[in-house]
């Protein structure tokens, strides 16, 4: 069968087009996995730039104290990131966290666009021990721009990095296993 | 052999049984309408008016709770003339401010009520000033309704509790608050079944009132039943809407556009308001055609069914007449009626 010098042509560049479109979109998303790099945000968990500078700088606490997550004495953090608008269900895990601030490990609860007020109705509702930190305006949940609250970071102080992020456990099981995972973290 | 015929007394007899002895709720469904008595014109020149609260002393509270548009949505305070006077709140998700404002309340101290969806009730003095918030955290849920009542020291909120973690394993639907401290002391009902049978839980909005005995009218938006609930007793009953008009809502499939459809294409209950001697019962038509009223007595007798509503339903005066909103000119009429016996008809709504 023959073809025509026309037909010939655009069946050449017809390929060829679809590879420039292809090396174009990679381009594109490398571009943008590297800006996401940068930025210190893989687009599943918390912005790790972000969790940095939050434990450098001065956050208050329900007795008006001045507390900076760097300073844990333990060398892991668990941080608890919620709001009051959270899911019911999901807030119960501010109580199973009780058990887990020991050993290696210090947990705090940052509650956003609550007042101080609410964080100690907060603390009292779900007999938390320990230390809820305020986030009144919200500033700081959206600098780390999570991907859904409430959110868990596990933060290794010594070595300065996010060892371990999750959404908060549900079921009793879920919530074991997550102690469980404390656990494997604080012997490696 | 010759066979019969029966059919000629057969039907005699049904008639004579129908004309001497009527259903009961026949000659009842045509016990009660309405009565208008004064209207105010609110000047509300934009938004919607979905709840209206007179406060004592003076002025009409009205929340403006449009969900489609969040950021419109507000508690505002207009004078007994309709003259826009202040807000209370704004939208936002902080201390003071509402996500889904759901319902309000006027204390007899004046102090302002608003719930938000996500569990937070905040309380402002009549200066707009906020007084305090509570979180609802232990049990939590989302809050479709809130009622004072002030005579026994107690407050209720409505809104699916589950009872097993997630909502459609089965929900409690009124929990009940001590007033001053605020503390919780007990749930009571069950969702209807046919929420979780039929997969209605997107279409689900408990609403309810109180009497003046401190018993609860409750109803569940795309259930056609009114329960009638004595907190004292915990006892409960159900009584059945009857209409010749409403369709039951299809069980829904899964997906949010399935949902939608079902939330436009469907009767739903809007709200339910106990006046000194009946209990109205708002049902919105499909499509946003308007509403549609069922009228019972204190007893869960149905008085009368399938009236047209004069606007949409939207609070009772402290007398025991009902409010009524619709748009008009650059603002909303706000209509107050009262029902009356049927047989004491002045100015009514008809058919």
């Amino acid at each position: 069968m023959r073809m025509n010098g026309k037909a010939g042509l655009s069946s050449a560049l017809y390929p060829a087009c679809i590879v420039l479109l292809l090396l174009a979109n990679g381009f594109l998303l490398w571009k943008y996995a590297q800006a996401r790099a940068q930025s210190g945000h893989n687009g599943r968990g918390a912005d790790s730039q972000a969790v940095a500078r939050l434990f450098q700088r001065p956050l208050q606490s329900l007795n008006g104290e001045s507390v900076r997550l760097a300073d844990a004495e333990a060398r892991f953090v668990v941080l608890f990131v919620f709001t009051p608008g959270d899911c019911h269900v999901c807030l119960q895990e501010l109580s199973d966290l009780n058990a887990a601030d020991s050993g290696g490990f210090q947990v705090f609860g940052l509650m956003s666009n609550a007042s101080l007020d609410e964080l100690g109705q907060t603390r009292q509702n779900f007999g938390v021990n320990y230390p809820l930190l305020a986030d009144p305006d919200g500033r700081l949940l959206a600098s780390l721009r999570l991907p859904k609250t409430p959110w868990k970071i596990v933060v290794d102080v010594k070595r300065n990095r996010i060892v371990y992020e999750d959404l908060p456990s549900v079921t009793a099981a879920e919530r074991q296993a997550f102690l469980s995972r404390l656990n494997m973290i604080g012997n490696l | 052999m010759q066979q019969r015929n029966y059919r000629v007394p057969f039907y005699l007899l049904v008639l004579t049984l129908g004309l001497t002895c009527p259903p009961e709720g026949f000659a009842a469904r045509r016990g009660a309408s309405l009565t208008l008595v004064k209207t105010t014109q609110l000047r509300k020149p934009a938004g919607h008016v979905h709840q209206v609260v007179p406060v004592p002393g003076g002025g009409l509270i009205v929340r403006d709770s449009d969900f489609h548009d969040e950021k419109t949505q507000v508690a505002e305070l207009y004078s007994d003339a309709g003259y826009y006077c202040g807000q209370f709140g704004s939208f936002g998700h902080g201390p003071g401010q509402y996500y889904r404002l759901k319902s309000v309340a006027v204390g007899s101290d004046q102090t302002v009520w608003l719930a938000d969806i996500i569990g937070r009730i905040s309380r402002f003095d009549m200066e707009g000033r906020l007084v305090s918030t509570r979180l609802l955290q232990r049990p939590g849920y989302q809050v479709d309704w809130m009622v004072l009542d002030e005579p026994r020291a107690t407050y209720y909120l409505a809104g699916y509790l589950p009872k097993k973690i997630y909502i459609d394993h089965g929900n409690s639907l009124i929990h009940k608050y001590r007033l001053g401290d605020d503390a919780f002391n007990r749930s009571y009902l069950d969702n209807h079944e046919e929420v979780l049978w039929y997969n209605l839980t997107s279409l689900a909005d408990v609403n309810f009132d109180a009497d003046a005995r401190g018993r609860l009218y409750v109803v569940d938006a795309p259930i056609m039943k009114l329960t009638l609930l004595e907190p004292e007793s915990g006892n409960a009953s159900t009584f059945p809407v009857e209409s010749d008009v409403i369709t039951p809502v299809s069980p829904i499939g899964s997906g949010k556009e399935a949902a939608e459809k079902a939330y436009t294409d469907s009767h739903l209950i809007d709200r339910v308001l106990v006046g000194d001697a009946h209990v109205l019962l708002s049902i919105r038509r499909p499509r946003e055609e308007g509403f549609l009223l069922q009228i019972f007595d204190h007893a869960g007798r149905q008085l009368a069914s399938d009236v047209p509503s004069p606007g949409q339903l939207v609070g009772k005066t402290a007398d025991g007449h009902f409010y009524f909103a619709r748009r008009s000119g650059e603002g909303f009429e706000l209509a107050e009626y009262e029902v009356t016996p049927a047989a004491r008809r002045a100015q009514t709504v008809t058919r």
